[in-house]
C-alpha cells in the first residue's frame, strides 16, 4: 500500500476490485456508449467513476438517496435520475429512445431486476453485480434476448489481479477514494455500524478504532 | 414469374406472380433457397413479423441478372452470388453503428418482403450498399451456398461470445443444420471440446460423423451426460440452437461457472423461463441473445467455406422443387435428414 492512502480509504480497494471483475465481464463495450448504474450506494459510485475514467461512458445513476445522489452528481454523472414510476421515460429521453449500452444492478432491490431489462438497448450488457434476497419474479424474455442481442450476466467477488489494479489505478490518481467514506466507528460500536449501512447513512461506513 | 406465394398459415400456392424490375433493386435468378426451419414455422402458424402474402425464403443462391455495383467492384451479370436477407435503414444509430442486423426499421427478405421461393428475387439498394451481395466461387455448388447465410448467423452468435475458454467446453443443444455449423465452428475455430445434444438418430449421427466429441440424447438423464463428460463441471459455452422451449432451463442446468449461454433461437412458447439471478451473481454465468448476421459474418462465412476450413457438402440432403414446396415444408418441420432445398423453380 502506498503512503498516499489513508486505511480508510484503502479498504475501498476490495469492493473497487470486485467492480473492476464486473467490467472485465461485459467484454467489448461500446465507444462512447451509455451506461445506467442501479443504485447509488458505494458500489454504484465506484462503478460511475470507472465508467467515467476508463471508458469514457455516459454515465447515469439510478437512486433514491438525495444526499447520493448528490455525491453521484458532483462524481461526474452526466444525469441523476431518482428511482420511480417514470424512470424508464427517464432514461429512454437521456439516450434519445435507445436505452442503455451497459446497466449495472448495484443495488439489492429485486425490483431492480425487471427495471434493467426495460431500460436496456439492443445490443446491450446486463450485469446483475448485486446478489438478492427476493427475486422470484425476474423471468427475461428469451425471444426479447434473441432479437435484441442482450446479455445477461452476474460478476461475483474479485481476484488478485482486479486488486492489484484497483491499487494501481488509485495509487495513480486515477481513481478518487478520498470521498467514499463517511462515517467512522469504533470496534465497540459495531452495531452503529451496522445500522448506519443498512439506513444508507453516507456512503461507506469504516470501523477504524480496535 | 412462378413464386409460392405464402397467403397465411397452411396456404402456400404456387402460382404466377407479375413481376417487374426497377433502378434501385438488384434482380437476382434464384438457383436455390433452402428451408429454415423459420419458414416451416411460419408456414404453419404465420408470425407477427409476416404480412401475408409475401413469397418466404431468405437463405439464397442465385445469378445476377445485370451488372451490380458493389463497393469491391462491379459483378458481372450471370455472378452466382449468395445474399444478406437482412435490409437496413441506413439512417438509425444501429445503421451508423455497422449493426445492421439491429436496425430499428428492420425489414428482412422472405420474411418482411418477397424471399427466395420464386424464379426471381429482388435486392434492395440498402444491401448492396452494406456488402451484403457476395460472389460464391467455382468449387460451391448452388445447394451447398445456401447455407452460407445460416453460418454467418453463427458467426455472429459466437462473436457475442466474447473471450471463450481455452480447451473449454461447448454444448450444442439442437442436432439440426444449425446446430451441426455450430459444431464445425466450434471444432475448426476454437479447437474446443464439443457436445451435440439431439433427438433424431441420424442426425446425431452426422454429429458423430462431424467431430462431436460427445453426442447425447436429449431426455431425463442428459444433465447427468454431460455432468460426466465434463467431470462435474458443465460446460463453458451452451448454444440453445433448438425453438423447444424445454431447451431454456435444461442449458442453465448443464452450465459451468463463468460460462455463456447464447439464445440463438427464437421461442414460440417461453413463460417458464426464469433464471435465478443469484445463481448468474454468483457463478457469473452470462445469458445472451443472438439474431441474424451482418456483411462482415457472411464475408467470413464465404472465406471459411471456399478455404474448405467449414464442409457443407454433406448438410443438404433433400431436394425439391417449387412446385413441391409444401413437402418441403413438411420434410423440414418432421426433421427429415438435414437442410431441404428447392432447387428447381
Ligand atoms: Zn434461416
Ligand atoms: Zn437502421
Amino acid at each position: 500500500m502506498p503512503e498516499n492512502l489513508c486505511n480508510e480509504e484503502a479498504t475501498l480497494l476490495e469492493p473497487l476490485a470486485c467492480c473492476l471483475n464486473g467490467f472485465s465481464r461485459l467484454g467489448e463495450i461500446e465507444k462512447d456508449g451509455v451506461i445506467a448504474i442501479v443504485g447509488d450506494g458505494p458500489i454504484g459510485l465506484l462503478h460511475l467513476q470507472l465508467s467515467k475514467k476508463l471508458y469514457n461512458m455516459r454515465s447515469i445513476v439510478i437512486g433514491k438517496i438525495p444526499f447520493r445522489m448528490q455525491m453521484a452528481e458532483r462524481m461526474g454523472a452526466d444525469a441523476v435520475f431518482t428511482f420511480g414510476n417514470g424512470t424508464e421515460e427517464d432514461v429512454s429521453d437521456f439516450t434519445r429512445g435507445r436505452g442503455a449500452d451497459v446497466v449495472i444492478v448495484a443495488t439489492s432491490n429485486p425490483e431492480a431486476l425487471n427495471f434493467a431489462t426495460k431500460i436496456a438497448a439492443k445490443n446491450s450488457k446486463i450485469n446483475l453485480f448485486a446478489s438478492f434476497s427476493n427475486c422470484n419474479s425476474f423471468s427475461p424474455d428469451p425471444n426479447w434476448l434473441h432479437y435484441n442481442q442482450v446479455s445477461i450476466m452476474g460478476s461475483f467477488s474479485s481476484t488478485p489481479l482486479t486488486l492489484q489494479k484497483a491499487m494501481k489505478l488509485v495509487s495513480d490518481g486515477e481513481i478518487d477514494l478520498s470521498k467514499m467514506v463517511t462515517n467512522r466507528y469504533s470496534l465497540n460500536e459495531i452495531e452503529h455500524a451496522m445500522l448506519a449501512t443498512e439506513e444508507f447513512h453516507g456512503l461507506r461506513v469504516v470501523v477504524n478504532r480496535f | 414469374m412462378r413464386a409460392a406465394m405464402f397467403y397465411g398459415p397452411n396456404k402456400m400456392i404456387v402460382e404466377e406472380s407479375s413481376f417487374s424490375h426497377s433502378e434501385n433493386e438488384a434482380t437476382i435468378k434464384m438457383d436455390a433457397c433452402a428451408v429454415c426451419g423459420y419458414d416451416a414455422r411460419v408456414f404453419r402458424n404465420g408470425h407477427r413479423k409476416v404480412k401475408p402474402p409475401v413469397i418466404l425464403g431468405h437463405e439464397i443462391c442465385g445469378q445476377t441478372l445485370q451488372a451490380i455495383n458493389t463497393s469491391k467492384g462491379v459483378l458481372s451479370a450471370g455472378t452466382r452470388v449468395v445474399v444478406l436477407p437482412t435490409i437496413p435503414c441506413l439512417s438509425c444509430w444501429y445503421c451508423n453503428n455497422q449493426q445492421y442486423n439491429l436496425c430499428n426499421n428492420l425489414m428482412e427478405i422472405g420474411s418482411t418482403i418477397n424471399g427466395g421461393f420464386a424464379e426471381y428475387v429482388k435486392i434492395p439498394q440498402q444491401v448492396i450498399k452494406i456488402g451484403g451481395i457476395v460472389p460464391v466461387p467455382e468449387n460451391l455448388c448452388n445447394e451447398e451456398a445456401t447455407l452460407l447465410e445460416p453460418l454467418a448467423c453463427c458467426l455472429n452468435g459466437f462473436s457475442r461470445l466474447g473471450e471463450i475458454e481455452k480447451d473449454g467446453v461447448i454444448a450444442i443443444v439442437g442436432d439440426g443444420p444449425i446446430g451441426l455449423l455450430h459444431l464445425q465452428l466450434s471444432k475448426k475455430l476454437y479447437n474446443m471440446r464439443s457436445i451435440v445434444i439431439g433427438k433424431i438418430p441420424f442426425r446425431m449421427q452426422m454429429a458423430e460423423r462431424m467431430g462431436a466429441d460427445a453426442v447425447f440424447t436429449f431426455g431425463n438423464g442428459t444433465e447427468e451426460d454431460v455432468s460426466d463428460f465434463t467431470r462435474g463441471r458443465g460446460a463453458d459455452v451452451v448454444i440453445v440452437a433448438t425453438s423447444n422451449p424445454e431447451a431454456l432451463n435444461f442449458a442453465t442446468k448443464i452450465a459451468a461457472k463463468n460460462s455463456k449461454i447464447n439464445l440463438f433461437a427464437s421461442f414460440s412458447n417461453c413463460n417458464s423461463f426464469s433464471p435465478d439471478p443469484n445463481w448468474l451473481h454468483y457463478n457469473q454465468v452470462s445469458i445472451m441473445g443472438s439474431f441474424s448476421s451482418t456483411p462482415l459474418t457472411l464475408q467470413k462465412a464465404m472465406k471459411l467455406v471456399s478455404d474448405g476450413e467449414i464442409d457443407l457438402s454433406k448438410m443438404v440432403t433433400n431436394r425439391y422443387s417449387l412446385n413441391e414446396i409444401e413437402h418441403a415444408m413438411l420434410a423440414t418441420e418432421e426433421f427429415h435428414g438435414l437442410r431441404v432445398v428447392v432447387n428447381r423453380f
